[in-house]
């Protein structure tokens, strides 16, 4: 068992087959052979790093996605049911499980939260958009006019 | 604040009782002094009336304005903010492979470069965000027409990326079909 310190400093501990979903935390094991030393996340909070390692601990043993980029793979990529449930149980922190997924480079997990966030997008306007992310309209009236051009559709079909 | 006057005229509840029940003649020159100081008051006071109603409008209107400052600023706190542009863009390509239908009102990848500047300038730079787009024939043709300005836009910002395309009510009479022909070295897939 290993020991890893969120950055709010709550420790966690698991196996080193669920720690190796993270390529960030494989590299550092390979390294480590003494366990007694627990290993610091700075950048993940024990809120996110829970459901970060709750996710790893229900995908141990599955086969890892391919580390290069490789867009095949990401249209073929399907949300099981249990992923689903697990990201839409946890939407109000998906940017901090993204940005921890990121960090510690969880391509699965990454993948999830990029897919689910796009499905909120998917089917909105672009005021729905700001809303739901509270961003605010910056765009200049010189942009506004061209892109009243670029999306004009309903009224010209 | 404009410094509270001192009335001219006196003429409290009770100098009026007197006034009105008092057994002699009134005094004309006397009453007509004490209206003309009255309308003076009241014109005083119209003026500080409009004087504070004016500095409650300038106050409300500060108000309104740091209101919505706060409420841009605020936004800043949104943790999509906080996502670096590699993460955004991997959103932007999975949102657009799923769906990027230039015959809707409004295809995803035109949706997501209007949303804000940030994401405009992310969206357009990256050409994977247009190389992958669903197109249907069959609407009706005119001397500009709609479709033709969208897959324009599409083929120019998707460069030189390959092209995955699904096209749906396939017509080789069609008159967008040529432009599509002209990019037919960068197709990877083709759906019919």
């Amino acid at each position: 068992m290993f020991t890893l310190l969120s950055e709010d400093g709550i420790s966690f501990q698991a196996e080193r087959d669920v720690l190796e979903r993270s390529v960030l935390l494989k590299n550092m094991l390979e390294d480590v052979q003494d366990s007694s030393n627990s290993i610091p996340l700075p950048n993940v909070a024990s809120a996110v790093l829970e459901k970060v390692l709750h996710f790893c601990e229900h995908h141990r043993g599955d086969p890892l996605p391919v580390p290069e980029e490789d867009e095949t793979r990401m249209r073929k990529i399907v949300i099981e049911d249990w992923d689903y449930d697990f990201i839409s149980a946890n939407c109000d922190i998906v940017f901090e499980i993204i940005m921890a997924a990121n960090y510690l480079d969880i391509k699965d997990l990454l993948d999830l939260g990029c897919k689910y966030v796009a499905s909120l997008i998917k089917g909105k306007s672009t005021e729905q958009i700001r809303e739901l992310f509270h961003i605010v309209n910056d765009l200049t009236p010189e942009e506004e006019e061209k892109i009243k051009k670029e999306n004009q559709w309903a009224e010209a079909v | 604040m404009p410094d509270r006057f001192k009335p001219r005229a006196d003429i409290s509840a009770k100098i009026i009782s007197e006034r009105l029940r008092s057994p002699g003649i009134p005094q004309r020159s006397e009453i007509s002094q004490i209206m003309h100081d009255i309308d003076k008051d009241l014109e005083t006071y119209n003026q500080q009336i409009s004087s504070l109603e004016s500095q409650l409008a300038f106050l409300r209107s500060q108000q309104e304005r740091l209101r919505s400052r706060k409420t841009v600023l605020s936004s800043l706190l949104s943790p999509i903010h906080y996502l670096p542009n590699e993460i955004l863009l991997r959103i932007f390509i999975f949102l657009t492979r799923d769906t990027n239908d230039l015959a809707t009102v409004l295809p995803s990848a035109l949706s997501i470069a209007s949303v804000c500047s940030r994401w405009r300038e992310l969206a357009i730079s990256f050409a994977g965000v247009w190389s992958s787009f669903e197109i249907t024939f069959g609407y009706p043709e005119e001397p500009t027409p709609p479709l033709a300005r969208r897959l324009d836009i599409f083929l120019e910002r998707s460069r030189d990326q390959p092209l995955d395309l699904n096209i749906v009510n396939p017509d080789t009479e069609h008159p967008l079909l040529p432009r599509l022909v002209r990019h037919s070295n960068r197709w990877r897939h083709l759906t019919l």
